[in-house]
């Protein structure tokens, strides 16, 4: 009986021994090479499962910010956005522009509606933001806008106004604006001239100082 | 006494099991990945019904996003990319870059049906192009053919191309050396071990191991999912790539359960074997015994009759001593 225990048993320790032992010696033997292979692959795979949704999504205005009387919004206060955010809304009543205002500027955005910068500040922080549309979507009402027009910016933490005070065209590889001034400025551009199957060659340029809206403060 | 039994054979025996074992296993991922992984067919079929969906559906959301400048409606993109044409083109595509081979994928359907879509669109608003306008409805058209054709080329093809044409160049060489190494391994068992149940006990200890082997690396790949994580950003080369990973992955583990299966049925035999022998033992010992007993009662009958003879030959010698002692004491002068 022993002996057939034994037996039996052999069958399980003899291969698990093996296994091991010759596991142990590919793994001991081909370590250099594992190593390189692992760290090549490293460049290709994410720590986790890539997801394809694009989805932004729009922020809530937040409890203490809607609180707040003074013209000052704390920045700790404020959730900061995500590419592909939706961080509110921007108008022009009498031109007849109205989008949705994204925090990002590839194609997803511009496709939904105008997209900003990331490179530039959002509203309120006294620099300027610079903000793109496609002259076939929702920048398409920057053919009748003139100086003097107002621009509505409703975010999630305020609402901003500003005033059209020039308008340039330039060529696609000479644009001038400066995201660096000391001045809450919108810098808005798009393709331009207008129209189907246009040559994009130029772009118009909408610049627009701040009236009147929150400033976001350090802490 | 009785004589020591080496375990020179059994050492022997151990080594070239374990040998085994390697073997096996080498053949085994020699076999996986010939019929698996760098199997060119197996990648082609991968491209399902499902693949060429969401190819299409690819194309025409990035031919939208690019003629969203331009002006034009989604509309025009209606009928333009069609599955028959893109799963054609695309397998072609796809073995000839596998061939390392060079393949012109063909847009002249695209662009026709595209300007034919953009024609009437354009009548349908009642627009008259400029000449300039002219030319970006070509340029238009180029950069959507550009789009059909990149997405007809599936990434990293080439160099996958590279390493499988490199393997399958000398796999078969290396799964005739193992299989001859297997084979030889196999006789030397044989030869070492009188009995046939112990070769194969030896023989199943390796396929057992090979079988763990085999699929230690496959279903570490399967738990950790590192395949799941790689970057590839557009999904439906994503999707094909994952499932065509995993499916073979799963090769291995199917030749790792057929492994498994050998040695179950190993085990069986053994079982068979060695009862057969016992049974066969039992009886060749029994006929021995037997045949011992007859030679010993044959013995002891012989024995006996010598006895008897050897009392018998007492015996008549004493009698005739006698008559010779009356023969020869009998008087002479009675007869003169």
């Amino acid at each position: 009986m022993k002996k057939n225990f034994k037996k039996i048993m052999a069958y399980i320790y003899m291969p698990l021994f093996f296994s091991f032992i010759g596991i142990g010696i590919v793994y001991v033997a081909a370590y250099p090479l594992i190593k390189t292979v692992t760290s090549a692959a490293s460049l290709f795979i994410l720590d986790k499962e890539p997801t394809f949704e694009e989805i932004g999504t729009t922020i809530e205005t937040p409890v203490n910010i809607v609180e707040n009387d003074s013209n000052t919004i704390n920045f700790s206060d404020i959730q900061l956005p995500n590419n592909h955010d939706v961080i509110g809304s921007i108008s022009c009543e009498r031109i007849g522009l109205i989008g949705d205002f994204y925090y990002g500027d590839d194609s997803y955005c511009l496709d939904r509606g105008a997209g900003m910068y990331t490179g530039s500040q959002i509203p309120g922080r006294g620099k300027p933001t610079l903000i793109a549309g496609h002259s076939t979507t929702v920048f398409s009402a920057f053919q009748e806008a003139q100086v003097g027009d107002e621009i509505i910016i409703k975010t999630y933490y305020g609402e901003f106004h500003y005033n059209v005070t020039d308008i340039q065209i330039y060529q696609k590889d000479n644009c001038i604006f400066d995201l660096e001034q000391d001045n809450e400025q919108l810098i808005m551009y798009t393709c331009y001239p207008f129209g189907i199957f246009t040559p994009v060659d130029h772009r118009m340029f909408v610049y627009a100082e701040k009236i009147s809206g929150p400033t976001i403060v350090d802490n | 006494m009785a004589k020591k039994k080496s375990k020179k054979p059994q050492i022997i025996s151990t080594i070239l099991s374990f040998l085994l074992a390697i073997f096996i296993t080498m053949f085994s991922y020699l076999i996986g990945l010939n019929f698996g992984l760098f199997n060119i067919n197996n990648l082609v079929d991968s491209m399902n019904v499902d693949f060429y969906i969401h190819m299409n559906e690819y194309i025409r959301k990035e031919a939208v996003n690019i003629a969203i400048p331009y002006g034009v409606d989604r509309s025009v993109f209606d009928n333009v990319f069609t599955m028959d044409i893109t799963s054609i083109q695309a397998s072609n595509r796809l073995r000839a870059q596998l061939k390392n081979e060079s393949y012109e994928v063909n847009t002249s359907d695209v662009k026709q049906r595209l300007y034919a879509n953009i024609d009437q669109f354009l009548s349908s608003k009642g627009y008259t192009l400029t000449a300039e306008q002219q030319n970006n409805i070509d340029s238009l058209v180029e950069k959507v053919c550009e789009i059909y054709i990149d997405a007809l080329t599936i990434p990293y093809m080439k160099q996958f191309a590279r390493i499988g044409n490199t393997f399958n160049k000398y796999i078969l060489y290396g799964m005739i050396i193992i299989f001859i190494m297997i084979v030889l391994n196999i006789v030397f068992l044989f030869l070492l071990n009188k009995y046939i149940h112990k070769c194969f006990r030896y023989i199943s200890y390796a396929t057992i191991s090979a079988s763990i082997m085999t699929a230690f690396l496959p279903i570490w790949a399967l738990i950790d999912g590192f395949y799941r994580r790689i970057y590839i950003s557009i999904e439906y080369v994503y999707t094909f790539f994952v499932n065509y990973i995993r499916n073979s992955i799963m090769i291995f583990v199917y030749i790792s359960a057929l492994l498994l299966a050998i040695s179950a049925a190993l085990i069986v035999l053994i079982w068979y074997r060695r009862k057969a022998l016992i049974a066969h033992n039992k009886e060749e010992a029994h006929r021995r015994h037997q045949r011992h007993i007859q030679r010993r009662m044959q013995e002891e009958r012989e024995f006996n009759e010598l006895i008897n003879m050897q009392k018998q030959m007492d015996s008549f010698n004493k009698d005739t001593r006698k008559e010779f002692i009356n023969y020869y004491e009998y008087d002479d002068s009675e007869d003169s």
